[in-house]
């Protein structure tokens, strides 16, 4: 095991000294120095670009990768589950499993929060009573409740035609389209909410009331005034939706209207832990993966967003805040 | 020497405030001593350390400020060495303070009455009943009508000059020693402004408090100030007798201040402005903080910070210039204005109307219930009407609230009028839609009054500016659009280099040009100004109102100018339109409104305006404007109006002509009418 560890160790190494290497020597030849003297920079964090920030990070998670996949050719890193199935290769499928179902919702979502929650904005009167009702209506609707009619009606469908199935895995696929089609027609609009508060505010601000002057069209001003100055607001939403959503397919499939039962998944995997827990010793390890990697997961999400709503602001762009206005 | 009285000073005060870009030294040695009873004023530029200087008299500095060094000294205790605790109860009791924006300084869940109660039970210690006997006393010593009855209202339910007022109560709540007032007054209109002002020496003839007023405003200063310091760049370079600086400033930093000040001597001239900006204060200083920026500076400025220098009793100022070589003091107006006021006659008669506003209303619904019905409208504009003529400036002036925004919205079309006439260039406009209005925006275009709002944050200066050609085809041809873009940013004073830069790099004289040229790329022939210069500095007002003049000058373009600063009617304006509650009462050129206005509101408004030299006792207008849901019937006017008769109740009087140019819509001078005719 020793071995193994140590292999998995070096690989992990030789791969990272390997990606910093061709770092170092991409920064040489754009500033035209020595190898030695850009891995000096690189070491110092003396680069534009936090270079040296993402190499340790990809230290961290090269050494862990590799050794982790060193080891499971030989052993069951996080051990197995009650019909011996290995929990590293389930918490994989798993993450696979809410990486579809986060962003396929969110592909769904967007199109209707977007452009339903800005034309109420912004165009106002009946568009507004139209899009205001329909929502209002569809979150008094209960959402578990209507997300089991439709993934239970997709299975009755697929039970009474199983001869258009050729395998199981096709079935589950298209239990999993619907549910995320499913949860996206149920869970836009809070974002639309969102938006078309935000947009009535914008629609009255001055340089949206210049380009009226000008006789900009509507199109225009909502592409290149309203959305810029809203995705703030899209990017924090969609990736607090994303990990809720990786949460409620837990929930789902843990009550069985989830995705289809031989799909891992996280939930799946709570749901088969939950009678592990009361052995005795305790099985705890199918529980504390799953929850360490949806973290993990939900974590990077957030953090990401983070980096890209500041990406694309010009003011922290630039570096140097704006005074502060009427500071009169 | 005015030890003996002194209520309050400040001995070498230093604040620093450390932010990202460095340590900022926002106050850097300030002395200052402030006698009992008096008012102590301070003025200056934003970005000076006026705000600064009175947050850390009260030790209210924000998390990233600090007080680097001096004595504050209140009745002889030092402020500076009292533990936070102390500081509570010197707060409010001893030192209050009351900010400028009176809607953010109230919390508007709480009734008023209970937040006045607050803080009487803090420093007074009366509760219940008593407390609520003290409060309405309070809003009564501060001219708030059925005060028992204002106890129970709600923050929102009180207007802007109420709120100010319920701020002074509530200050005066622990009968301090000192009052700070941090630009009481800047978000009032005139007529509130003269009411508060007004209160605020009375209260202070009453209780012996002092006060240190912070303010931009030389004519407030004028009407209530007895001394007088100047602020630059975190320190104070002059300090007079309100008379002695008023009637021969020292520094050349206060004499530029008054220079910039528009108003009729300065007609038809280009306004002094102030080159460059307030320097950072994060840079360490060798020698005078204005040499920058001076006209008179010498090699020794640039090398040696000038000490004081007495210029007078009381007068000291911070010059290296010998006094003579300051020159002496300045030149009155009145000889510039009458060589102007003739040039200006003769600057040609009215020629052809350009637009003509025939019964403008516009009204918005107010919805109420579960099927939004209509309950009543708010009038904003009531049957308005107005002429403007091609390469002329005529000023709508008036309170707000009294609809002049709408008005300028409703010539654009960007709110649909709901009755009345616009007519431009002979086309009736309110019946335009689609593709034939759209041709028409190129000739009517807008500047809004806040600079920070009127940009796009995420457009660069160049799409900004071609926005207005792409959308109407004007100068479509790619070159020729970069080529405009180009000559535009020279017009209005900006480096070519702006176009690939974002608006918030841009400081608010800077985008104020931006948001001109945006304007101009579409060559219109009116541009409503919309309160252009009412959030900018003094110095930079002069630049920007230079730049519109100049532009009229040289393309002939005509400005409906909305604003309520009566000196830069007085300074750009051909024709004035006095507005109140949405209708015009009273319309004539700039020499007959303002030299002899006949309506009972404009002379109530005229003789609200703080005027420098001033000091005469003046007709005040009572009460505020009424809701625009609600019009009184009759003459809107009357309610307020000292010369109200009995039919003003009952109807609306009709406009009488005066002279061909001069229109009054009251009935005081419908007689004259016949006779004039």
């Amino acid at each position: 095991m020793l071995a193994r560890t140590l292999v998995g160790l070096a690989a992990g190494l030789a791969a990272w000294a390997l990606a910093a290497l061709v770092l170092a020597a991409r920064i040489a030849r754009r500033r035209r120095m020595p190898l030695a003297a850009a891995i000096g920079a690189l070491a110092r964090g003396e680069t534009a670009f936090a270079c040296r920030a993402v190499l340790v990070a990809l230290l961290a998670v090269a050494v862990v990768a590799a050794v982790t996949a060193a080891l499971a050719a030989e052993y069951h890193v996080l051990g197995t589950d009650k019909v011996g199935q290995d929990v590293l290769y389930l918490s994989l499928k798993s993450v696979r499993t809410a990486l579809v179902i986060g962003t396929l919702t969110t592909l769904i979502v967007l199109p209707f929060a977007v452009l339903l929650g800005i034309a109420a904005g912004y165009f106002r009167g009946w568009v507004d009573d139209v899009v205001q009702y329909v929502y209002t209506t569809l979150n008094s609707i209960p959402a578990v409740l209507l997300i089991a009619a439709a993934v239970l009606m997709v299975q009755v469908y697929i039970d009474t035609h199983a001869e258009r199935f050729a395998t199981a895995v096709e079935r589950a696929d298209l239990r999993l389209l619907f549910l995320c089609i499913i949860l996206g027609v149920t869970s836009w609009t809070g974002l639309a909410r969102l938006l078309r508060g935000e947009t009535l505010k914008l629609r009255e601000v001055d340089y949206i009331q210049a380009a009226q002057a000008f006789g900009v069209r509507h199109g225009r001003i909502i592409t290149r005034h309203i959305l810029p100055n809203v995705t703030h607001i899209v990017l924090i939403s969609v990736v607090l939706d994303f990990s809720s959503l990786v949460l409620a397919e837990a929930v789902l499939s843990y009550v069985g209207v989830g995705v289809d039962p031989s799909m891992q998944s996280f939930g799946s995997m709570i749901n088969a832990a939950r009678l592990e827990m009361a052995r005795e010793p305790i099985v705890w390890w199918t529980l504390a993966a799953a929850f360490g990697f949806m973290l993990v997961l939900v974590l990077a999400a957030n953090l990401l967003a983070d980096a890209v709503r500041d990406a694309l602001d010009p003011r922290v762009r630039v570096g140097t805040a704006a005074a502060p206005g009427g500071a009169r | 020497m005015r030890d003996e009285r002194a209520a309050a000073g400040g001995g070498g005060l230093r604040t620093v405030l450390e932010l990202g870009g460095g340590t900022v030294r926002a106050v850097d040695g300030v002395d200052l001593e402030i006698g009992r009873g008096e008012t102590f004023a301070i003025v200056g530029e934003s970005g000076c350390g006026k705000s600064m200087t009175a947050l850390s008299l009260a030790r209210l500095l924000p998390e990233t400020g600090r007080i680097a060094g001096g004595t504050v000294l209140l009745d002889g205790a030092d402020l500076l060495a009292l533990p936070e605790a102390a500081m509570r109860s010197v707060r409010g009791r001893r030192l209050a303070m009351i900010f400028q924006e009176p809607a953010t300084s109230l919390n508007p869940v709480l009734t008023v009455g209970h937040q006045i109660g607050e803080v009487l039970e803090r420093h007074s210690g009366v509760r219940g009943a008593a407390a609520r006997r003290r409060a309405a006393e309070l809003l009564d010593a501060v001219g708030i009508a059925e005060s028992e009855r204002r106890l129970d209202e709600y923050p929102f339910q009180l207007s802007g000059g109420m709120k100010q007022r319920v701020m002074i109560a509530t200050a005066l709540a622990g009968d301090p020693d000192l009052l700070i007032a941090d630009e009481p007054t800047t978000a009032l209109d005139v007529t509130i402004q003269a009411q508060v002002l007004a209160l605020l020496g009375a209260l202070q003839r009453r209780t012996g408090m002092a006060i240190l007023l912070i303010t931009h405003d030389l004519g407030v200063v004028a009407e209530v100030a007895h001394r007088v310091a100047v602020m630059y760049a975190g320190e104070i370079v002059e300090v007079a007798d309100r008379d002695a600086f008023f009637r021969a400033p020292q520094h050349p930093y206060s004499r530029k201040l008054f220079d910039a000040l528009p108003g009729r001597g300065a007609r038809g001239g280009a306004l002094a402005v102030i080159e460059g900006q307030v320097p950072r204060l994060t840079d360490r200083f060798s020698g005078c903080r204005f040499a920058e920026r001076c006209d008179y500076a010498l090699d020794r400025c640039r090398n040696e910070a000038p000490g004081w220098t007495a210029a007078g009793e009381g007068h000291r100022v911070r010059c290296h210039l010998r006094e003579r070589e300051r020159a002496g003091p300045r030149e009155p107006a009145a000889a510039v204005a009458a060589a102007v006021a003739a040039a200006g006659a003769a600057q040609g008669e009215a020629s052809e109307t350009l637009l003509e506003v025939r019964g403008l209303e516009v009204h918005f619904p107010i919805r109420r219930g579960l099927l939004r019905r209509t309950i009543a409208h708010v009038r904003a504009v009531d049957g308005m009407s107005l002429a403007l003529y091609a390469g002329r400036t005529l000023a709508l002036v008036g309170e707000s609230g009294c609809g002049k925004t709408t008005v300028g919205k409703g010539i654009l079309q960007l709110v649909r009028p709901t009755a009345g006439s616009v007519r431009f260039a002979g086309e009736e406009l309110t019946t335009l839609r689609g593709e034939a209005l759209r041709r028409r925006r190129r000739e009517l275009q807008i500047i809004f009054q806040d600079p920070y709002a009127s940009l796009n944050p995420r457009m660069r200066v160049a799409d900004i500016l071609s926005e207005g050609m792409r959308a109407l085809g004007v100068h479509a041809a790619r070159g020729e659009a970069e080529r405009r873009i180009d000559g535009l940013l020279a017009q209005v004073g900006l480096d070519a280099a702006a176009r690939e830069r974002y608006p918030h790099e841009f400081s608010g004289g800077q985008r104020q040009r931006i948001a001109i040229a945006r304007a101009l790329a579409v060559e219109p022939r009116l541009i409503v100004c919309d309160e252009p210069t009412s959030a900018l500095d003094v110095s930079v007002q002069a630049q920007i109102l230079n730049l519109l003049a100049r532009l009229q000058r040289e393309t002939g373009v005509a400005y409906l100018f909305i604003t309520h600063n009566i000196a830069v009617v007085e300074y750009l304006a051909h024709e004035v339109a006095v507005m109140y509650l949405g209708r015009i009462v009273e319309h004539g050129t700039v020499g007959e409104v303002l030299d002899a206005p006949k309506h009972p509101y404009t002379q109530s408004l005229l003789s609200a305006v703080p005027v420098i030299g001033g000091g005469r006792e003046k007709p005040r207008l009572v009460g505020e404007l009424p809701s625009a849901v609600t019009p009184p019937a009759g003459c809107h006017f009357h309610p307020r109006c000292p010369r109200a008769q009995p039919r003003c109740s009952a109807d609306a009087p009709h406009d009488a002509r005066l002279s061909p140019t001069h229109s009054v819509r009251c009935f005081l001078y419908e007689d004259e009418e016949g006779r004039a005719t």
